[in-house]
């Protein structure tokens, strides 16, 4: 019975867990693309030394940085990696895919507003991420506890 | 550093350039790929293959032909910016200032040419967009190219030397070969050269490292406009000779003069097909005037790097020249002749 509570519990915590990482994951993306921007602004620093210096809080950019050291072009890289993101949601993963498409596709001044494009997008994204965090995070954690100790009672 | 055939160098720019360009060209077979100096790409026509015999077309099987078929496959412009976009590292903001001017160099001095549609503001260029063709030119090292033309210096070298020749001669080629063996002593004296490369063609220099042998004892001034590069190696080098390809402009030949006072040995190049198109050419004559040189070396095109065609003393063209254009103040005495 125990376990079959903090199971429910589990799988509550974990739900809303997901949701957290989520707007976890949207930050440090749009600080990278921050970062990318002053680095083109300032060191015309090449795409693969932004994802490498830049890019060490998400798994994706990590993966995407050793892909390129290992030769693969830097476009398949970044396609490779940003289609199996761990921690965001499919539309995010499309958001992440046009970024790498137009990255590093053209001059300082076009990388400039296709890194702030990016970047506006992104905080609206992280907007709706953490309201649906605050609603629905507190949500499947309550509907964890509540449903297992539900089916609990009624297996008694 | 690896031998750079041309065999080797194409395969580099090959793999270079990815995608669809790469797949056409890599079914070219070393004997064809061996000969190639130049590679065209155009959107909507086939692949070109410039040789030392002229320009020919790849077909579907990779065979270079002369005349351009119907049949012959063909990049479209999206493969051609997809191409740039991999030679730039993926980074094209970080190769602006070289394709405002309209290149790019690679790892290995290969140096790609990019045409398409500018973006001009203010009246200058700011960058290219719609990339329509990417001309790539293979860079080569000769070692040994220059002994004939060596041979022949030491007889009169007691200044510098102008090398001219029609495109393709092996100019640039000849000029590094001659950094190298003057930076390494192989004259018997190693020398300190100063080699001012504008467009990253003499030296392709790399990561701070030039990509072809330049000698021992050589400094590169890479990226550097002409004019400015000869006056900053001559103020903070103190170099015994001075290389830089195609000099011609005003700015230029003044910084020239400048280096002359400074007892520096000059080897500078200029286009000219032949004497009569060099006597014709009045920055030719300009060049010659400042004494800087003691003779201009014609090259010839269909053989070799550093081919020896012709040997001129810069006395004797002067000569030649005068007596083809006579003076301004003669010019202006007959006419006024004439009217009277």
């Amino acid at each position: 019975m125990f376990l079959l509570v903090l199971g429910g519990s589990f799988a509550g915590y974990l739900a809303s867990l997901k949701l957290s990482r989520r707007v976890q994951n949207l930050e440090y993306f749009l600080g990278f693309v921050q970062a990318a921007e002053t680095e083109i602004r300032f060191s015309a620093l090449p795409v693969r030394d932004v994802v490498e210096q830049h890019g060490t809080q998400l798994a994706f950019l990590r993966q995407c940085a050793q892909l390129t050291r290992e030769g693969i072009p830097f476009d398949e890289a970044w396609r490779q990696t940003a289609c199996r993101a761990e921690g965001f949601f499919e539309k995010d993963r499309e958001l992440l895919l046009r970024f790498g498409e137009g990255f590093g596709a053209s001059d300082a001044e076009g990388q400039i507003s296709h890194c702030r494009l990016t970047m506006e997008l992104l905080r609206r994204r992280l907007e709706e991420a953490g309201e649906e965090k605050k609603q629905k995070g507190r949500l499947y954690r309550m509907l964890g506890v509540l449903g297992s100790l539900g089916a609990a009672l009624l297996l008694c | 550093m690896t031998k750079l055939t041309q065999e080797n160098s194409f395969s580099f720019v090959v793999q270079a350039l990815g995608g669809r360009a790469a797949i056409l060209l890599g079914k070219v077979s070393d004997q064809a790929r061996s000969n190639v100096q130049e590679i065209g790409l155009r959107a909507g026509k086939p692949v070109s293959l410039v040789t030392q015999e002229g320009v020919f077309f790849l077909n579907g099987r990779g065979i270079p032909t002369r005349l351009p078929q119907r049949d012959m496959p063909t990049l479209g412009a999206s493969d051609l910016a997809e191409s740039l976009r991999r030679l730039c590292g993926y980074s094209i903001y970080s190769f602006q200032e070289e394709l405002r001017e309209g290149f790019l160099t690679l790892r290995g001095g290969h140096r790609v040419g990019v045409a398409g549609t500018t973006v001009v503001r203010e009246g200058k260029i700011t960058g290219i967009r719609e990339v329509s063709s990417l001309n790539l030119r293979l860079a080569r090292a000769c070692p040994g190219c220059a002994q004939a033309v060596l041979n022949r210096f030491s007889e009169v070298g007691e200044s510098g030397l102008l090398l001219a020749g029609p495109p393709a001669s092996g100019k640039t080629t000849l000029l590094r070969e001659l950094a190298r063996v003057f930076s390494d002593g192989e004259t018997g004296l190693v020398r300190k050269v100063a080699l001012i490369d504008e467009r990253g063609e003499l030296a392709g220099v790399w990561g701070g490292v030039p990509q072809f042998d330049v000698g021992e004892c050589c400094d590169v001034l890479s990226g550097c406009p002409k004019a400015e590069g000869i006056l900053q190696a001559v103020r903070s080098l103190s170099p015994s000779v001075l290389i830089c390809d195609e000099v011609g402009s005003r700015e230029e030949i003044d910084a020239l003069r400048y280096c002359l006072n400074m007892g520096v040995l000059l080897f500078t190049s200029i286009h000219a097909g032949s004497k009569e198109e060099l006597l014709r050419r009045p920055q030719a004559r300009e060049l010659l005037e400042t004494g800087a040189f003691s003779a201009v070396a014609m090259l010839s095109s269909r053989r070799e790097p550093g081919t020896l065609q012709k040997w001129y003393r810069a006395g004797d063209l002067l000569a030649e020249m005068d007596r083809r254009v006579p003076s301004c103040a003669g010019r202006q005495f007959c006419r006024i002749s004439g009217v009277a």
